[in-house]
């Protein structure tokens, strides 16, 4: 246990007091909890009461009545879920066969695979939007490449819900491919061998031991798509979203603190934002609940 | 903790032939491997090449490709002045932020590891909040919550404001990643040896820590650098126009009435090539791995 022992008391050897000890063991901590405090936990307590209050600082239930009564605010909820849960599931379809083949590759282009999800990842949203624009929107590359051999061929309009989620797609599925890569070591050739020595194919494995074994990484991965993908606003902002074409929470909350004029906006901004702090927060218990129980798998 | 980590180790090495064959029958067909990652790679590289060939061409209009190439949208970006000074803010906002979270989260880091184990739980909890809250959450909640009181309103709307919410929000990355080559460096050995030699904690920290964590701080760092150069969200809501980021720059060149799209191209292309160099830097530094992008659940 010397690792828990004060160096500094140590050193100089003579004993200090609880409160000299006190201050030696959690002063290097202070300016890193004073600055989360400041800047993360009091905003966040702070929306709590905002979306409670009025313009005059009265408590009152008006903004969540407003939330619920605009049909706009209301969509709004309904398009941030739904897309949400779209996105969540297909990069769970597309990304789990993508991280298996990256993780049989073998180690050195398993490197330059995982820097280049990384990349993708990672990728800005303006750089995303322009290339999505510039590559299959209207006059785009692979629009304009399809249309001399078809030239009725349909067009992706990516300012619509459909683009939005090709556009997510592009950066969630690396994302997830990246999170659920090391889980796939898990899948390993001994319970393979194991399988296969007591008259399993491939089928009954994956069905009975593959799958069961990535179940829960994949659904914890599933959970956190959700999170980042209700919670994004670059790409819909440069998407030029308005409320005719995208109507999502975060684009709302954006315009609510932007508009002058309209009352309580602030009130209702914080009721947005109130809702998507506890979706991504129930979320996030999810996630490591099922982490915890998922662990038990890799040795 | 670094079971998670982003680990390019094989899953089993040092095979003998009949695990090699076994392995070979479990990961399925290599043909069929192989095409999945070549239509990803495709997919993925067609919105960059959309974009590298806009940044070249003259005019293109109805073609698969630009009617003729041309570096003149190259040559009046990178003298624009309005563009030069959205990346310079850019580029400042972002070593700032790299230096401030190396100087508040390293130190209590490194104490967590060495001193006072129960550093750690908070240190983890706290890193979730900006990972699993909203940008755009985070940046309404900021500016409301600094206008509460008059010492500090006049930070409302000021690029000091955007410095500071920007390395609130993006610190876990760092954290995650040099907390994980704090263990692969067994920090407490380290340390051991350096206090039996009379080094105190700091220096031990400076001459010994952080030269065999080095690659996991530049890692971090860098993940940091990216981040902040990328961000968005803060930046249009706490500044806006008033001090315009890359990003916001970029923005305007999509949508605005003076939009630019060769302009665009190119700013876009200078982001992206600074990306692929951190990502594979990071990758080689590293031995394989690329840095830890979640956390986990493990308690230990």
């Amino acid at each position: 246990m010397a690792v828990f022992e004060n160096p500094v008391g140590r050193r100089y050897g003579r004993r200090r007091g609880p409160f000299a000890r006190l201050v030696a063991d959690w002063a290097v901590v202070l300016p890193f909890t004073l600055a989360i405090a400041w800047l993360l936990i009091g905003p966040a307590a702070n929306i709590v009461v905002d979306s409670l209050r009025d313009s005059q600082g009265d408590l009152t239930s008006l903004n969540w009545r407003d939330v619920v009564a605009n049909p706009l605010t209301r969509r709004a909820i309904v398009t941030s879920i739904v897309i949400g849960v779209t996105i969540a599931s297909l990069t769970a379809v597309i990304g789990v066969p993508l991280a298996w083949c990256v993780s049989r590759l073998t180690i050195g282009n398993r490197s330059l695979a995982a820097a280049a999800l990384n990349v993708a990842a990672n990728i800005p949203a303006t750089s995303l939007v322009f290339g999505f624009a510039a590559a299959f929107g209207g006059a785009g590359m692979v629009t304009l490449a399809l249309r001399t051999v078809w030239a009725d061929a349909p067009t992706l309009n990516i300012y619509s819900p459909t683009g939005l989620v090709c556009i997510f797609l592009y950066f969630h599925v690396p994302l997830f491919a990246l999170l659920v890569l090391p889980a796939m070591g898990a899948v390993s050739e001994d319970l393979w061998e194991a399988a296969s020595v007591c008259g399993a194919g491939t089928v009954r494995f994956w069905w009975r031991i593959g799958l069961p074994v990535l179940a829960p990484f994949v659904l914890a991965g599933w959970i956190l798509m959700f999170v980042w993908a209700i919670g994004q606003y670059g790409v819909p902002l440069a998407l030029g979203g308005t409320e005719a074409t995208l109507n999502l929470m975060t684009l709302r909350i954006g315009d609510l603190i932007q508009s002058v004029g309209s009352n309580n906006r602030f009130g209702r901004a914080a009721c947005l934002s109130l809702l998507l702090i506890v979706l991504s927060v129930g979320a996030l218990w999810l996630y490591r609940s099922l982490l915890r129980r998922a662990l038990r798998w890799i040795a | 903790m670094d079971r998670l980590t982003m680990s390019a180790r094989a899953p089993t090495q040092n095979r003998t032939s009949g695990m090699a064959e076994a392995a070979e029958v479990l990961a399925g067909p290599r043909w069929l491997r192989a095409a999945a990652l070549a239509g990803v790679a495709v997919y993925g590289a067609l919105p960059l090449c959309a974009t590298a060939l806009y940044s070249l061409a003259t005019v293109w209009r109805r073609k698969p490709l630009p009617d003729s190439y041309t570096l003149q949208w190259w040559a009046s970006t990178l003298t624009d002045p309005v563009f030069l000074a959205a990346i310079g803010r850019s580029i400042t906002i972002a070593l700032l932020t790299v230096v401030a979270v190396n100087l508040v989260v390293l130190p209590p880091l490194y104490w967590s590891h060495i001193a006072n184990r129960r550093i750690r739980p908070l240190l983890e909890a706290c890193a979730l909040i900006p990972f699993v809250l909203p940008g755009v959450v985070m940046a309404a909640g900021i500016n409301r919550f600094v206008g509460l009181w008059p010492l500090t309103a006049q930070l409302q709307a000021t690029p000091t404001l955007l410095l500071l919410a920007i390395v609130a929000t993006s610190f876990p990355i760092y954290l995650w990643a040099v907390d994980g080559s704090l263990r692969a460096a067994n920090v407490i050995a380290l340390w051991e040896a350096a206090t039996v030699h009379g080094a105190g904690p700091w220096r031990t920290l400076r001459r010994v820590v952080v030269p065999s964590i080095r690659h996991g701080l530049a890692a971090g760092s860098l993940l940091v650098f990216a981040s902040a150069m990328g961000e968005l969200a803060l930046a249009r809501l706490i500044t806006g126009s008033a001090f315009e980021t890359l990003p916001l720059w970029q923005l305007r060149q999509l949508r605005g009435t003076d939009a630019n799209p060769n302009g665009m191209a190119v700013s876009s292309l200078l982001s992206l090539a600074m990306l692929f160099a951190f990502s594979f830097a990071i990758v080689l530094g590293n031995r394989g791995r690329v840095a830890q992008i979640a956390p986990t659940a493990a308690k230990d």
